[in-house]
């Protein structure tokens, strides 16, 4: 069992190595949208399998041929693609996957552009999952994950992982991996089940801890050499080289505030299972390769404007995370260039509503009271504050807020209780 | 009992004992107080018990008609720092019942837990005031799906209690079972009184 394990979580740390949290095994669904309009018109390339029970999503109309065809089925990568295949129908029937069709045709276009002789073979999907992820298989289904969107600065940002990605892709990494797994996954397991039988658990342990070592130690190779290529792709299709080395650095950093302390010690494991190579050494490289490259475009506000849609639910998901270092963290990057303050501060009076540490109240206090000053606030910090104002006996100014807060939102969830609570504080008369 | 038959039954309860099976006790149709909840509610069917299956934290139990996939009956009585799901381990955050919670923060408290517990973007609707117990609560409904993108819908109650918080839920599939067992949990849920 636990071999087997260590072959799937392989697995997936082959298809998922830009993930910095938690890493499920790869699935992608079918939603790649995009018009690629200055390519050949050809057919949509998914594979017989998967299309059989294709639903009706959005789909690119036009895109070029298929880099590689699909494997014999009686061989190992023939495998590898049915298993990925089957990872794809699960998320295209995921209650995860973003459908909306603009995101996903702003996606499909990026990772084209950096893709290159490989755009024809992908099919993008994005997951509604609150951490930094992507991941590509082998059969070309591609998942890009909300928390990923959250924490890219800008769409050069964006474009240096999925061409990281990509290039585990184009590399065939899964296909070799699988391959080193297995050679070396028998050999631990028959060694397991001997020491289980001998009653000396702890060395099956041992064992296992061993296997999943050589095999993470394999990936660390992979990974540095498709942040390398990941990154000659994306500089040659015309982006900013430093936002590699940018978009590690925010991401150390954020890992290092983090309130969980297992989270926060994920360098150190990550050292002794070499399941990455530390997140420092890669900065170091990127920033390296960079140094002596300027120019290449961000198109920041474009993908802003991209994403800018998603920020409050995806926010609030983040949240929900409970983990409020790594989301002050991120609201920081996201107030940089002093967009869409309302719902950033409205976040950030919800890290201190939550938290609730000392001073937390006054600062929750100060956040929804700045939010409000924002067009773009969202209509749950007038509720705050009518909350903090009834709390503090300041009632006829709760049920001035709490009426704003139900103008703003007619349709609220919470419509009947909050006008009985109007009604309570005297405002219904 | 003839020697074969009696080796047979052993065997089985060997087999039993041997693959770990957990015994899912069944709760009878009349009253019923969940361990560690102050209240008690009329149940017009028997349920079987799933806590001891699926572990839950303390004060909280998990009751099923035809498996927690299809119907879920959560009965709760949550200390203060208690929370309503339990997790891998303890650096884990996860939400916890705190007795300075506002009726939404309670919902929300409701909402985060589900969503902690995997179901995917849960959405609270028709907020409104309902006892529990005879002691004042929040009703209101829940929206949400499985990561497999089943819908799933679900009611809920929940309400102070002295420093705890009392909590009735039933979730289970949009088509069908949940419109199926509704009206018999709604009268459940209003049988509530204190233990």
């Amino acid at each position: 069992m636990r071999v087997l394990a260590a072959s799937l979580l392989a697995l997936a740390i082959a298809t998922s190595a830009a993930a910095q949290e938690v890493t499920p095994a790869p699935e992608v669904s079918q939603e790649a949208v995009a018009q690629a309009s200055d390519v050949a018109p050809q057919s949509i390339a998914t594979t017989p399998e998967v299309a059989a029970i294709e639903p009706q999503l959005a789909q690119p109309t036009v895109r070029p041929p298929p880099s590689r065809a699909r494997p014999a089925i009686d061989s190992d990568e023939g495998g590898l693609w049915g298993m990925s295949d089957r990872a794809e129908i699960e998320a295209r029937n995921s209650g995860q996957l973003e459908r909306d069709p603009a995101l996903n045709a702003y996606l499909y276009e990026v990772a084209c552009r950096v893709a290159d002789d490989v755009c024809g073979d992908i099919r993008l999907y994005v997951m509604n999952r609150p951490y930094f992820n992507a991941s590509m298989a082998p059969n070309g289904y591609m998942e890009v994950w909300s928390g990923l969107l959250l924490r890219a600065e800008d769409e050069a940002q964006l474009a240096f992982v999925l061409g990281h990605e990509i290039e585990h892709y184009r590399q065939q990494h899964s296909l070799a991996m699988m391959r080193t797994v297995r050679a070396r996954a028998g050999a631990a397991a028959v060694f397991s089940i001997i020491a289980a039988g001998a009653g000396v658990g702890i060395v099956g342990d041992i064992v296992y801890l061993g296997t999943l070592a050589s095999v993470f130690g394999f990936s660390r190779e992979n990974e540095s050499e498709a942040d390398q290529i990941g990154y000659d792709h994306a500089v040659a299709a015309g982006y900013d080289p430093h936002a590699g080395h940018t978009l590690w650095s925010n991401l150390v950093a954020e890992t290092q505030v983090s309130d969980n302390p297992d989270t926060r010690r994920r360098e150190t494991r990550a050292s002794i299972f070499r399941t990455h190579p530390l997140s420092a050494d890669r900065v170091e490289a990127l920033e390296e390769r960079a140094a002596n490259a300027s120019g290449g475009e961000t198109n920041r506000e474009r993908y802003r404007a991209a994403i800018r849609p998603f920020l409050d639910p995806w926010l609030r998901a983040d949240l929900r995370r409970r983990d409020y270092g790594q989301t002050a963290a991120l609201l920081d990057r996201l107030a940089a260039h002093g967009e869409d303050l309302g719902v950033v501060e409205y976040y950030r009076g919800e890290i201190n509503r939550l938290r609730r540490g000392d001073g937390d109240r006054e600062r929750a206090f100060q956040h929804y009271t700045t939010a409000i000053t924002y067009p773009d606030a969202p209509a749950a910090a007038w509720r705050e504050l009518g909350d903090f104002a009834a709390r503090d006996g300041r009632n006829a100014e709760a049920v001035t807020l709490l009426t704003t807060y139900l103008e703003r939102a007619p349709d609220a969830g919470d419509r009947a209780f909050v006008e009985a609570r109007i009604g309570q504080l005297g405002g219904g008369q | 009992m003839n020697t074969t038959r009696r080796g047979l039954l052993v065997a089985v309860a060997g087999g039993a004992v041997a693959s770990g099976c957990a015994t899912i006790p069944l709760v009878r149709a009349g009253a019923y107080q969940a361990k560690g909840a102050a209240f008690s509610v009329m149940l017009a069917r028997p349920w079987s018990d799933m806590t001891t299956t699926v572990p839950q934290p303390r004060g909280v139990r998990v009751l099923t008609l035809h498996g927690l996939q299809l119907n879920q009956l959560y009965l709760a009585g949550i200390a203060p720092g208690g929370s309503l799901m339990r997790v891998a381990d303890r650096d884990t955050p996860r939400p916890t019942y705190r007795t300075d919670m506002s009726e939404q923060e309670l919902v929300e408290f409701v909402i985060d837990s589900l969503a902690t517990m995997n179901f995917q973007d849960p959405q609270s609707t028709g907020l409104r005031p309902q006892n529990l117990a005879g002691a004042p609560g929040v009703r209101f409904e829940i929206n949400t799906r499985l990561e497999t993108g089943l819908n799933f819908s679900g009611t809920a109650l929940v309400a102070r209690s002295g420093d705890n918080l009392h909590l009735l839920m039933f979730l289970a599939p949009s088509e069908y079972y949940y419109g199926a067992f509704v009206q018999e949990v709604d009268a459940m849920f209003a049988s509530a009184t204190p233990a």
